[in-house]
């Protein structure tokens, strides 16, 4: 509450960076009881100039999301402001904002430099200064062979690119991206998610990516918010959602995860305990309740043939029993039985399976730095 | 072994002839009809159009002899002229009508309905074909004729003279062929602009389009397909009308289908109504090539201003 009064205060200050802003934003489609709500409570700032992306499994809300700021749905409850103004009363048209849509939505009766010129002459952008920025985006968006031609005479990453110049060229505070790589092959998509981050940089302008590919999320963002059921469940840069995810399903969601659940024993950082010199798991920080859950990355699990030293609690360790050993060309994925119900996943080095040669069936010991642990909110 | 694969493509190929035989069957009836119903009447016609009419025949086939073109001076002679022109005029001022009022029509059940209540709407568009054409028309009649409901409020707004009515005139005319044949211009519309995505019109509000600028830049001319398509069968089936021309407009209302009409039932002159039937096909294959013509030209237009002020 008292961190809301601060925020409002220094809104006028705050607004200089916040390119768009979610306000505890809700959105329902039908009334009664066949109500469907799309997003609940919805609260995300966007940076200015920052490469931004809506994460998350189909029906999560992203994309209503990403329409309530082009102004294409209206929030039923909540704000959404543009550079700390309120944009819900301002039609499409009337908003310093630009959209790639999904199909790309080129229009099929005009060649390649009219679709590029259709916001300038709505805009009513003069002649010369027209042309020098279309020359500017064709250069931009390398489509100098094509501007003759029309949408149907182009191949699908060509008319990714013409849709993506059409928005830039009108040089939007915000640009929105609705999952614009999804029709494109695996080996273009990566192509394109090149050129999409040296376009971003080059204009500096707030990139705002809807994408359910939690790779290309990471490959292209400085943030990312990961949505879940019209929720937003976390927030953060690619690095932090990875190393401190807040939620199982953020864990779940961007990566390989092993969970690792139960009562706070002991001592309060103190998750799980064994015998005399047996196995230890302790939290990363201090549990809020009497019962916790980890989570611990595949890769940040080392291997050991004998019991490593304990160091206080900044070393967790198990032992466990190999019951499975996959080669993956890059590394190896271990199956590994502990006193834990699921077996634990580790990613190895060929060094460091060569040097255990962990057959199914060997015993050996794994640990990690208790703080690699993340500890989940639920 | 060989002997095995003769035989299997032995198979294979009176498999192909039977698959051939069918296809051809399928084709062969709906041929058949075509060519019993319509090709040999319109040979008959043609071969009519060109024999001397005998005068005092009770019509008929003539079998006069000798080959004239007397019939076609007769089709363009100035009487039966002006009807040509009166009925183009009224098919032409009929079928825009039609698109001025089915255009938005279609729009609104296209653009601004519920999936659930789309259906019901097109529903409403066609349901006066449920209804006997004739039943319709002796409505109008009533409602138009010097008595009616609405030549009275005309009256009384000063608009008719008292005891005047609408019914047989060109006016009277012109409502029927509308009404009979606005769902025939609203259904190619509403397909057209179903087809078109709505994705593209808001891609058009997202780079600065005001509604109207959507319209006329956007949707108007990705569904000129329908527009043509309905411009043109409407034109069409409106020039060849001939009831609702009878019914509507009496003596004053004549057109073209009315004339050959009874040409070929009261005048009795079959190889003069031949001439004009085949020279109606005629003058309505020049009229629709003209509408096309013009209308893929102002469908250009846009795209040259685009060129020249760019």
């Amino acid at each position: 509450m008292v961190m809301e009064m601060t925020s409002g205060s220094t809104k006028s200050c705050a607004g200089e960076q916040n390119a768009v802003r979610f306000r505890g934003v809700s959105k329902h489609f039908g009334e009664g009881a066949h109500a469907l709500t799309v997003i609940r409570d919805l609260n995300l700032t966007i940076g200015k100039g920052e490469f931004f992306s809506l994460l998350g499994p189909s029906g999560c809300g992203k994309t209503t999301a990403l329409r309530m700021i082009g102004g294409f749905e209206h929030p039923s409850e909540g704000d959404v402001l543009l550079d700390g103004e309120s944009i819900i009363a301002v039609p499409p048209y009337r908003r310093d904002i630009n959209m790639v849509f999904q199909s790309y939505s080129l229009f099929p009766h005009m060649d390649v430099y009219e679709n590029i010129e259709y916001g300038l002459r709505r805009k009513k952008v003069p002649r010369q200064e027209r042309r020098k920025r279309i020359a500017d985006v064709v250069a931009l968006a390398q489509l100098d062979d094509y501007v003759s031609r029309r949408p149907n005479q182009l191949s699908g990453g060509q008319q990714q690119r013409v849709a993506l110049a059409r928005a830039l060229v009108n040089q939007p505070k915000v640009l929105l991206l609705d999952e614009p790589l999804a029709a494109l092959d695996a080996k273009l998509r990566g192509t394109m998610q090149e050129e999409l981050r040296r376009i971003q940089r080059e204009v500096g302008i707030t990139f705002v990516f809807v994408t359910h590919d939690q790779q290309e999320a990471f490959a292209l963002s400085d943030r990312v918010a990961v949505m879940r059921a019209g929720r937003l469940e976390q927030a953060g840069t690619p690095l932090e959602l990875y190393n401190q995810p807040a939620t199982r399903f953020v864990a779940d969601f961007v990566g390989q995860s092993n969970f690792i659940s139960g009562p706070v024993c002991t001592t309060a950082r103190c998750l799980l305990e064994l015998g005399q010199e047996g196995d230890r798991v302790f939290l990363p920080a201090e549990a809020p309740g009497t019962a916790a859950t980890i989570v611990v990355r595949p890769e940040r699990i080392a291997l050991h043939a004998d019991q490593p030293e304990l160091q206080g609690e900044s070393l967790s360790r198990l032992a466990g029993v190999v019951s499975e050993n996959t080669f993956l060309g890059s590394k190896h994925v271990l199956r590994i039985k502990t006193c834990l119900p699921e077996p634990i996943l580790v990613e190895a080095s060929h060094a460091a399976v060569s040097a255990l040669a962990p057959e199914p069936g060997r015993s050996l010991w794994l640990s990690w730095r208790s703080g690699d642990g993340a500890l989940l909110a639920d | 072994m060989t002997s095995i694969t003769v035989q299997a493509n032995a198979f294979s190929t009176l498999g192909g002839r039977k698959a051939a035989g069918f296809s051809f069957a399928v084709v062969l009836l709906p041929f058949l009809l075509y060519a019993a119903f319509f090709i040999a009447p319109v040979v008959l016609i043609a071969v009519q159009s060109l024999t001397p009419y005998v005068v005092g025949s009770n019509g008929g086939l003539s079998d006069a002899g000798g080959l004239t073109l007397d019939n076609y001076a007769g089709v363009f002679s100035p009487t039966f002229r002006s009807v040509f022109t009166d009925s183009l005029r009224n098919a032409l001022a009929g079928s825009l009508l039609c698109l001025l009022i089915g255009y938005p029509v279609a729009y609104f059940i296209s653009t601004r309905c519920s999936e659930r209540l789309k259906p019901w709407f097109l529903v409403l568009v066609i349901l006066p074909f449920w209804t006997s054409y004739l039943l319709r028309m002796l409505g109008w009649r009533i409602l138009l004729g010097a008595n009616g409901d609405i030549s009275a409020v005309l009256q009384s707004l000063h608009l008719l003279a008292p005891g005047q009515g609408l019914l047989f005139t060109q006016a009277a005319v012109l409502l029927g062929l509308v009404y009979n044949f606005l769902p025939v211009m609203i259904l190619p519309i509403y397909v057209s602009i179903e087809r078109l995505s709505r994705e593209h019109r808001d891609a058009s509000r997202d780079l600065y389009a005001r509604p109207w600028e959507t319209f006329l830049s956007i949707t108007l001319p990705l569904t000129y397909p329908g527009i043509m398509a309905g411009m043109t069968v409407v034109f069409i089936m409106m020039t060849g009308d001939y009831v609702t021309p009878e019914l509507m407009g009496g003596a004053k209302g004549m057109m073209v289908g009315t004339l050959i009409y009874s040409q070929f039932l009261q005048g009795e002159n079959w190889p003069l109504a031949s001439a004009m039937s085949l020279s109606l096909v005629f003058v309505l294959v020049v009229a629709v090539l003209a509408m096309s013509a013009v209308g893929s030209g102002l469908q250009r237009l846009p795209t040259l201003f685009r060129r020249v002020t760019r």
